[in-house]
């Protein structure tokens, strides 16, 4: 496994993925329509794939990051704030149930063709993922582990409330236990 | 006759005698000769010799645009980043069991 943190990026678009297709009469076809008039060489699937490769390169939240942050808003988990209950020195060991995360990013693009401003392209990537036999070490009202079960997931990038791309993700592989560094505190 | 021969067998004594007896100055120099010599033969080497080697990859390579410019066009995507949010759904309560770690 590397040692590059899996990024929701780098879960969503795979390096094995397919190539995006051209997308036809998809809402990228302004910009595909715009592109190709400027630059003839240019095709449509080229487009697609230079744009999903940028919003890939702005989903950089390691996925562990996105999981601990979840966890740390949900009403059930709040509690470990509570220091009378859970003193701070002491480490405390938390089995989760099965349930899913949904992660919601809106990364846009600025598109600039031969120095003419051609507008902002607004996305909508969705992540699902389910989450099985976890477990998560608690500090200091802080996240501080978690051992990992199993996780499936399935990925969307939607623009102007149209599909552009889908990804059911095949089970990852993941390190028994990530440590958090610092941390994740709850609450915040 | 037999004469004849013994000075022959002595003439070629003397020679034998007279070449060992020559300084190594001497020998230097007859072997600097030969070197030399040999070299020559090399340099002057007929025709037929060949020596082979590898073709090398052109160490410098141009571009030529057919007809107009190089750079055809310019598209710059420019990222506008934002966070991202997040929700837990789960069908009963997240929290299992807990344990209080030593």
């Amino acid at each position: 496994m590397s040692d590059e943190p899996l990024t929701v990026g780098k879960f969503l678009f795979p390096p094995d993925r397919k190539q995006a297709a051209p997308d036809g009469d998809g809402p990228l076809r302004k910009v595909q329509e715009k592109v190709r008039k400027e630059l003839k060489s240019v095709d449509g699937a080229a487009v697609n794939e230079a744009l999903l490769g940028k919003v890939a390169a702005m989903l950089d939240d390691p996925i562990y990051q996105v999981l601990a942050d979840a966890w740390s808003r949900s009403a059930d988990i709040l509690k470990y704030r509570d220091r009378k209950k859970y003193p701070p020195g002491e480490t405390f060991l938390v089995s989760l149930a099965q349930h899913s995360i949904s992660s919601v990013h809106k990364p846009a693009i600025d598109i600039v063709i031969n120095e003419m401003r051609f507008g902002t392209l607004e996305f909508l990537v969705t992540l699902a993922i389910d989450v099985e036999a976890f477990q998560i070490e608690i500090e200091d009202a802080t996240i501080k582990r978690m051992r990992t079960g199993k996780l499936h997931a399935s990925g969307e990038v939607g623009m102007d409330g149209v599909p552009i791309y889908r990804k059911k993700l095949e089970p990852v592989r993941l390190p028994l236990t990530v440590d958090l560094g610092k941390g994740v505190r709850i609450g915040e | 006759m037999l004469i004849g021969l013994g000075g022959a067998l002595l003439l070629a004594a003397m020679i034998v005698f007279v070449r060992s007896g020559r300084d190594p100055q001497d020998k230097a120099r007859a072997n600097s000769v030969l070197a030399r010599t040999r070299e020559h033969s090399v340099r002057n080497a007929s025709k037929d010799l060949t020596f082979e080697g590898r073709k090398m990859a052109p160490s410098a390579a141009s571009v030529q645009a057919r007809e107009s410019d190089l750079v055809e066009g310019e598209v710059r995507m420019a990222p506008v980043r934002s966070a991202g949010a997040y929700t837990v759904d789960a069908s009963g309560p997240l929290v299992l069991r807990e344990e209080k770690l030593s």
